[in-house]
Parts: structure tokens; sequence; C-alpha cells
């Protein structure tokens, strides 16, 4: 006890690399030499895996299963770097209450008192991208995690996903519930790309805290069951995940984030896309449509 | 003993706490004798009639507080027994010095189809401001339940919300159903809730003043503790949320029935050095003697205690004497919840009555204060021997009809409505006594001796009612073993 826990919790849409990025910012923040616990939630239970060689451990709710008392040390392990790895797990597709899932998986670990015990410097939950029901949002509120960092593409998918967890944090936010970080502009290949994210997150009342690109490092390193911070620690790419660790340790005041309204993001969305269209058909616009 | 963690929403339920059960079949001392030997087997059924709720307990720990208001968050049937606690307080009132007893505030979000789907934090919220609107209550508290559990409402965050716009206490107790299959994990639900949200620091510690967390018993205490020159503070039925508050500054906690306190005492002795005591409740004259001499060590009244004992023996033995000479031999059946059910053997040995079985809800092997001498099965074996048919029958009826059938005692002593019955329907003469504090101490022995020979005598009714009573069970199954249906290993 006595130190405080950084508790972070990474959302996004489905797909967008929230457990890559996680993991890394995981594995980085280990190399700088401090105490990480990475919580999957999501029944998937794999995004620890690449800090672990690509295996999969036991989730909670697979140890709940068998039997009801479960000491909550049993379902941690140690990764890359002794990054303490936890899945919450959950049912399977199409039965059951996943979202109920991760609120007794937190409270196991919470009632047991392992965030404190472990005396943890981070405690990062990687939850299920769409927070689909009331389950989804436990990470989120008063006394979990404190900052929530969003990871999305300039795909609009991504960003309408993103939008709806504003949402859910500025729901929240009047409760002492986590407040927004940040945007970690992910797969982003050039720069009209994070125009587009730069632009949401200015309408939005926050800002990209990093622009990670896509990167086939990433591809091979995962493939290899890794994380890039592990493959390939002198790549670029790894460097690109070290400078996202280094802002979010230096990260401190996280705020209520402004959402658009069902009707602005449509309309902001069409505004892109008619450029985005200019662009590929290579039609000529503003200032050097007079040359 | 079990850590109290404030920081968490929701207690530990008492299986994974305490390792309690609610299947077990054999003798007394076989259970204790497993007690501190790694986790006890629960045995399981294969088959079950219903039983109870944690929503219950958890209700019974909040809705006799004067002046409280509770709103139970689910659909309105969730709330259904929430009226048998208001009907206690209205009719024990007047045991405890309340002679106009207030209609109880009870509530309920009424939790439907849309609200299912869209989330109920909203309408929780707009209920406890019109609660709060109505009633002008101390404290409210929200009794969760399945579907607002299920669906992931975020009770904790819209009762803070609230609390800091009202200014009293919005206390979450998160008691869903499902959690436990004990149903007395909602006594310590209530508890948890109670601890973290109204108990205070200690500001003046009153050293006279000696927290008893009962139900809702008649007022003894006054009268004993005044000889002691001590004062009771009755918790939580019929005390005001400033009492709850100020429990802190007392200078010991008893337990009337430990099943039931267990998490109260030991969240004041964690949290704020209240020492409570670790002996049985004061039921039969060896524990009575033991728990008395203990109360005067923690509070310094140890010669005030001898006096007393010599005066309540002075008094109570001649008559108790009597009343073994007239009960010797008779042959008798408990049925109670865990702790209190002890109690109940206990008096009935005192008396010189055989126990020759008991059915007990459920089982804890410790409570939370991890005292081995607070052990009240063990006491009450060590004290007045061996229980030969000891059933942990969670509450099944069947199970009981069985062993009453085999058994077919003089008497049957229960503590909850609705399970006499059995005992009429067989032709035998039952008793249900709901003030806990009836059987306590000397005079106790007394009260319980003089209403056992009382109801052993008249048994017309009940030898009538059997005549004519219709069993629904066939007599296939009293050719049954009573635990036929428990699984043979653990579950």
């Amino acid at each position: 006890m006595g130190k405080k826990t950084k508790q972070l919790a990474i959302y996004g849409k489905g797909g967008i690399g929230k457990s890559t990025t996680t993991s890394n910012l995981s594995a980085a923040l280990a190399d700088m030499g401090y105490k990480v616990m990475q919580f999957g939630c999501d029944p998937k239970a794999d995004s620890t895996n690449t800090l672990r060689d690509g295996s999969y451990i036991p989730s909670v709710l697979e140890l709940l299963r068998d039997k009801s008392n479960v000491d909550a040390h049993d379902a941690i392990f140690r990764g890359y770097n002794g990054i303490y790895c936890v899945e919450a797990g959950g049912p399977a597709p199409g039965v059951g209450c996943a979202g109920r899932g991760i609120t007794t998986a937190v409270q196991l670990l919470k009632q047991q008192r392992i965030f404190d015990e472990l005396e943890l410097d981070y405690v990062i939950y990687d939850v299920l991208g769409d927070v689909v029901c009331g389950g989804f949002a436990v990470p989120i509120r008063e006394g979990i995690a404190e900052h929530v960092f969003t990871v999305s593409s300039s795909d609009f998918m991504a960003i309408y996903a993103a939008n709806n967890l504003f949402k859910g944090i500025q729901k929240y936010s009047n409760s002492g519930g986590a407040l927004l970080g940040g945007v970690i502009a992910n797969s982003i290949n050039n720069s009209f790309q994070e125009k587009i994210v730069q632009d949401f997150v200015e309408r939005t009342n926050t800002k990209v805290i990093e622009v990670i690109p896509r990167s086939l490092t990433v591809t091979q390193s995962e493939l290899g069951g890794k994380t890039t911070i592990e493959a390939a620690p002198t790549s670029e790419q790894a460097a690109v995940y070290r400078e996202l660790a280094r802002r979010i340790d230096e990260h401190e005041i996280s705020h209520v984030p402004a959402p658009l309204e069902a009707a602005e993001l449509r309309a902001w969305a069409s505004s892109w896309a008619d450029q985005l269209i200019a662009q590929e058909t290579g039609e000529v616009r503003g200032v050097r449509a007079s040359i | 003993m079990s850590a109290i963690n404030l920081k968490a929403n929701e207690v530990q339920i008492r299986e994974v706490r305490l390792g309690s059960i609610t299947g077990f079949s054999g003798k007394a001392s076989e259970l204790v004798g497993c007690a501190r030997k790694g986790k006890l087997g629960d045995r399981g059924r294969s088959f079950t009639q219903c039983l109870g709720c944690s929503t219950s307990n958890a209700a019974c720990t909040v809705i006799l507080i004067q002046d409280g208001a509770v709103i139970s968050h689910g659909p309105v049937g969730c709330s259904s027994c929430f009226h048998e606690f208001a009907f206690t307080y209205l009719v024990n009132g007047g045991n405890r010095g309340l002679d106009a007893p207030t209609q109880r505030r009870i509530f309920s979000t009424n939790l439907g189809e849309r609200e299912t789907v869209y989330g109920g934090n909203q309408i929780l919220a707009d209920s406890i401001r019109e609660v709060y609107a109505r009633t002008k209550a101390k404290a409210i508290f929200i009794v969760t339940t399945c579907a607002s559990g299920i669906i992931g409402d975020d009770v904790s965050g819209v009762a803070d919300e609230a609390e800091a716009e009202l200014g009293v206490p919005i206390v979450p107790i998160f008691c869903e159903g499902f959690r436990s299959k004990i149903w007395t994990s909602g006594f310590d639900a209530g508890y948890h809730g109670i601890a973290r949200k109204l108990i205070k620091p200690p500001v003046n510690k009153q050293p006279d003043l000696v927290n008893i967390v009962n139900f809702w018993g008649a007022d003894i205490f006054t009268e004993l503790f005044g000889r002691l020159g001590l004062r009771p503070n009755y918790l939580t039925p019929y005390s005001t949320v400033d009492q709850i508050a100020h429990s802190s500054e007392a200078v010991a906690t008893i337990q009337i029935c430990a099943t039931l306190g267990s998490y109260y005492g030991a969240a004041l002795e964690q949290l704020y050095g209240v020492p409570e005591i670790k002996v049985s409740a004061p039921y039969g004259i060896a524990q009575t003697d033991r728990w008395f001499r203990e109360l005067g060590r923690m509070t310094g009244k140890e010669k005030e205690v001898e006096v007393l004992l010599a005066e309540e023996a002075e008094r109570y033995l001649p008559r108790i004497a009597e009343l073994r000479e007239r009960l010797k031999g008779k042959k008798a059946h408990v049925t109670a919840g865990a702790s209190h059910g002890h109690a109940l053997i206990a008096i009935l040995r005192e008396l010189g009555l055989e126990v020759k079985g008991a059915s007990i809800f459920h089982h804890d092997p410790l409570y939370d204060n991890g005292a081995i001498s607070a052990d009240a099965l063990q006491n009450t074996v060590q004290d007045y021997g061996e229980v030969p048919r000891y059933s942990v029958c969670n509450k099944q009826e069947f199970e009981l009809v069985n062993v009453l059938n085999r058994e077919r005692p003089d008497i049957l002593l229960a503590r909850h409505g609705g399970m006499t019955l059995w005992g009429g329907k067989l032709g035998i003469p039952s008793l249900l006594i709901g003030d806990e504090h009836f059987g306590m101490g000397y005079k106790g022995l007394v009260n319980y001796g003089e209403k056992i020979l009382d109801t052993i005598e008249n048994d017309e009714f009940v030898k009538n009612l059997a005549r004519h009573a219709i069993n629904p069970y066939s007599s296939w199954w009293f050719k049954q073993a009573p635990d036929a249906f428990m699984k043979r290993g653990e579950e």
C-alpha cells in the first residue's frame, strides 16, 4: 500500500489493434522499470498472448467455472519482463452474459486486494471494443481506471466507436468515473489519415497522444508470438511504442470529452468523405484549383 | 480471519469468505471435527425445494432502521419480502420502547423490460430523489437485485452522485441472489454497505456503551447491563442512523447470533478497534457464565458480573431444577439458522431434554473474527455433548419432514415461521419463538422450560390436526434416508 497505482483503460473498435497497442505499451512501461499488470477484458481472453510467447492463460472466469472459491493469484501469470498478465475471459459466444463476467472478474481481484498487494505502478485494462452494456463500462467507473485512452484509426467506423465511448465517459464523469486521456491514432499511413483523426479530436475536445504507423514489423513480431518491443527492440516501430509509453507516463490530467451527436458525426464524416473521394479521383480543390 | 475491505463495492460471499456450507448429514461432533481441517466439503443436492434469497437478509439489516428508507433496485417482485420486515417492525416496536412505530419507508424502482434493456441508472437516480423528497430519510439504502446486477447498472456511481446532492448517505448494498447460495450472505452485504457509508470514526469513546448486533428481540439488556453500569446499543433494527454512526465509540460488540452479526463485529474491530466478544451467546448456564465473564473482562466489570451471575443463579436455579425434573428424558428436534440453532440445542440440553437431531439451515466453520472460541456448534457440543443426527439442511422442508417422521420427538423447536407446521401435521407439539432474547441467561431457561412444558402438555390441537392433515409426501419418501438427495461427494 501507499504507492499510487496508475490505472488505465484502453478502449476502441474491435480489430483496431487495441491488444497490440496495449501489450506494446505494457512492455515499454516494464522496460522503463515499472511494475505493470495488463488486464484483458474480452471474452476471447487473448489480450496478453504476445506478452507470453503467444500462449493462452486460464482466465478468471474459466477458473470460476470450475470452482466458486478462486484465489486471484491463480489467475495471475508473469509475462515479458515480469508483467502481470490477467484475462477476465467470459462465456462462449452467444450464451450467458459477458458484461456480468467482467464485473465478476474485476470484483474478484478487488476483493482480494491484489492491486495493493502487488504494489503495481500500472494496471492497464484492455477492454472489448464496443461498450455494449453496463458490464463493459465497469473499468471506467469510480475506483477502477482513472484514464481512458482510445485506439482509433482514421476509419470512420473506428471513429464512430470512439465517439460512442466518449459518450460513456461523459456519462460517468459526473460520478467520479474515468476521464479521457486521449486518442492513440493507430494504423496511420499518411498525413491525410492523420488529419482526419486530428480533426476529430479537436472537435471532441481531446488530443492525439501518439500516432502509430501501420508496420510490418508488428505483424512479424505478432506471428512470432511477441510484442514489437520484445521481438524488434531496436526497430523504428518499437521507438514509437516507447514514445507512447513515455507520453502516457507523463500524462497527468484527463478531461471530459465532448462527443458529437449522431447527426453532427454523420455530417462531419461526409465532409471528409467528399475530400477522400476527391483525393482518390485526383480532383483538384482549394488553393490549387486556381493554379 | 477475513479482512474487511471497504474499497470493494461488494462483499465476498460467505461460502468464499468463511467456507460456509449448506449440505451435511452426520453427527454434530463430526462437523466440528472437520471444521479446521482444510475446507469443509459441501455435499450439494440433486433435488431441492425453494429457499431464501440474500435480498431478504440484506433487507432485514436495514428496513428496521428507524430513520432510514430502503429502495429495491429491480423488478417489483424482488421486494416482495419487504413487507414482512415492515410488519415485524410494527408488532415488536413495543418491546423496544417504540410505542408508536412509524410505517416503514420501503420502495422499489420497479424495473421493467424497458429499463432492463436501456439501463436502470436513470430510474434509480430519480427514485432516490423522489424517496428523499417524500421521506427526508437520514439515510437511503439501495438493495440490488439479479436484474440490476446482470445489466451492470452503476449503482455506486448513481448513489454517490445523489449523496453529494442530497447530503445524506446513500448506501448501495450488493446482494444479487445469484451471487451466493447462502442467503445469510445478504446480512454481510447489508453490513458491508453500512460499514462503508454509515459508521463514522469514533469522536468520543463511550466506555459504558456496548453494541448488540441483533434482530428484534425484547429489550432485556437495559436491565441486565444497568446492573453492570453498561448501556446497550442495539444494532441495527430499531436503531437510528446516528446510533450506527457512533457504534465505533462503544467499548465492545456482542453477538446475539454470530451468524447474523459476524461481519459487523469484525468490521468494527478491524476498522475502529472495538473488540468483539469471541465466545458464544448466553444460552444455557455454561455459555451464560462464560459470556458474562468475558463481557466483564472486556469492560472492566468483573466484580459486577460475579454479583449479577450469583443473583441470577440464586433467583432462577431452583425453578430451573424443577423444570429439569419434569422435562427429563423428553426428546426434542431443533430447526433454525446456524448459530441460533446451536443456542436452542444448548437450552434444551440444559433443561434436561435429549436433542435427537437438528436441522440447521447452513454452517459457518468460523465467523469473520476467525476465533475458534466463537465456534457456536463446537461450544455446544463441548458443553452438552453429541447431537446424533445433525443435518445442515438448507431449509429443505422435505428433509425436515422425513427426519421428524423418524424421530417423532416430544417437541419440535423452531425459529422461523412456516417450519412448525410440519411438526403439527405429524402430531408433534411444536414451538416457535421469534424473540431471540427469550432464551437468554438464567431467566431464559425458565422462559423456555415453561413454554416447552406448556406446549408438550397441551397437545390436543396437534394430535387432532395430525388426524385430519393430508401429507403431501408419499410413503416412498418416508422410506428413504433424509439425505437421499444429497450428493455423496463434494458438489
